[in-house]
């Protein structure tokens, strides 16, 4: 890919730079105490950075850390592109997505949590949408896509059952971003936009998210009684999903909207099937509501 | 000259398909994550080796004589010293993993049976706010219902503030014999 070797390149004159950034910082900080360790010192890191307490195994059911080139990778340099908005999701593929690392919380809220994990509670339930907020211009009628992710959240032991269906608002506001005049608040007819701005397809809309915590060897005994044993911190190679949201403009007036994605049970039939499988590792992921779409698109019509 | 039709139509397809989109900036100042997760009392990690209880866990209130003040719940599989040993474990732990503020809200999805009122308390860690309900009061504002929503707290994205507790507590009246199963709904909401 052509980005690729644009980070490549880049990668090698960043080398140089933070070559003579270390020397500078060096001599700065001679006779200092040692500080704490920056996991990414450069831009061309290596490996995975590693978690004290957190075995290897556990990213053992992921992708390989994405490489560049021998042991340079640009998993963070596609990764600050992706949040800055360089990236659109649809380039990644889930040699990033899949790795933890991807998403900002994991350093701060999974790696703590997975390190010491509570002996008396355990995360059932657990969901994280990224990013759950976009804002598409439109000038023309017509189909265009928009990507999330969607994810069990940090410490999640269960198997998640997930629907995803459109869902529209009478009102909604944008917590993160604005539109392009500055307003973050819509009052829209419900009626009309589901007529004009249609959500046609969500792709993949029912699926399992499956641990993000624990290893299970599941196996059954002779009464075909769930076995579980939990061995080690995991990732199961499951625990997040790339969603593709297609949505058509048929006549919009110009104006701002807002669409959004929600969370419902898996069918009845798709869950029995499930809960069998997985017993009393299964939960339905639409157990708790958010009062509102979990991913939502603020469209402007030119 | 087969394969070359075979090339054509595969060529005519994929433009087709191109074709379909228009072009349509989409973009996000920031990223916004939306995201939180809900701990349940659970079997300690070596007790669910085994399957010794199950990990998604069921609750129940149980009393022996119709009559009982403010019983914790137990977890499926527990023994009768279960509320001591849970007596200042929360039922549910709420938190926040994204990066906007919620509020947390409980209500049962059917009624409870005559004689039992169910409430709760909730807590969060020092200096994190007040917005807490800090009296299991059955009748006030610590009352869970199937009518109304119980508010149980808002919680920031902010470590350690971004944990909330709930412990939820039942008080019998001249209950009849029996076992009755309801829901406890969770709803969280932006702030």
């Amino acid at each position: 890919m052509e980005w690729k070797k644009k980070y490549w390149l880049g990668a090698g004159m960043l080398t140089l730079l933070s070559a003579l950034l270390v020397v500078l910082y060096s001599q700065s900080q001679t006779g200092a105490a040692a500080s704490s360790i920056n996991p990414y010192p450069t831009p061309q890191v290596i490996y995975r950075p590693v978690y004290e307490g957190l075995p290897a195994e556990t990213f053992k059911a992921l992708p390989t850390f994405p490489f560049l080139k021998g042991e340079l990778t640009d998993f963070y340099a596609v990764k600050a592109d992706f949040q800055s908005g360089r990236i659109p999701l649809s380039k990644i593929d889930e040699d990033y997505y899949l790795q933890p690392e991807f998403y900002d919380g994991f350093e701060r809220n999974g790696v703590p949590l997975m390190v010491i994990y509570p002996t008396y509670e355990a995360a059932t339930y657990g969901i994280a949408v990224y990013p759950s907020e976009y804002v598409a211009i439109i000038s023309s009628d017509g189909q265009f896509p928009v990507d999330f992710l969607i994810r069990s959240d940090w410490g999640v032991i269960n198997f998640q059952g997930i629907q995803l269906v459109p869902l529209y608002s009478k009102e909604a506001t944008m917590e993160e971003n604005s539109f392009p005049d500055g307003t973050r608040n819509i009052t829209q007819d419900i009626a009309y936009v589901r007529e004009h701005l249609k959500i046609t397809s969500i792709e993949p809309n029912q699926f399992l998210l499956e641990p993000a915590y624990l290893r299970y060897d599941l196996s059954w005994d002779e009464r075909g009684r769930l076995i579980p044993e939990r061995t080690t911190p995991y990732f199961s190679e499951g625990w997040a999903k790339r969603i593709r949201v297609i949505i058509e403009s048929k006549g919009l007036k110009a104006g701002k909207y807002q669409i959004g994605v929600d969370l419902v049970a898996p069918s009845d039939a798709q869950s029995e099937e499930w809960s069998w499988e997985y017993r009393g590792l299964y939960q339905v992921g639409s157990a708790y509501s958010l009062g509102k779409a979990w991913f939502n698109l603020y469209v402007v019509r030119n | 000259m087969k394969q070359r039709m075979i090339g054509l139509g595969l060529f005519l397809l994929a433009a087709m398909v191109v074709a379909d989109f228009v072009q349509t900036p989409v973009y996000f100042t920031r990223p916004s994550t939306t995201s939180f997760t809900v701990f349940t009392l659970s079997g300690s990690q070596t007790s669910v080796t085994g399957g010794t209880y199950p990990l998604t866990e069921n609750y129940y209130f149980n009393t022996s004589s119709g009559y009982d003040t403010l019983v914790k719940v137990c977890r499926t599989g527990d023994t009768s010293d279960c509320m001591t040993e849970l007596s200042s474990k929360p039922a549910f732990r709420f938190r926040n993993t994204g990066n906007s503020n919620i509020r947390i809200n409980m209500m049962f999805n059917a009624s409870l049976p005559s004689g039992v009122l169910v409430c709760s308390n909730t807590t969060k860690a020092a200096n994190c706010g007040t917005d807490t309900i800090s009296l299991c009061s059955l009748t006030g504002s610590g009352n869970v219902n199937s009518s109304t929503w119980f508010f149980a707290g808002n919680i920031s994205s902010n470590t350690p503030c971004f944990d909330l507790n709930a412990s939820l507590y039942a008080n019998f009246t001249d209950m009849a014999a029996g076992t009755t199963v309801v829901g406890l709904t969770h709803n969280s909401t932006t702030t």
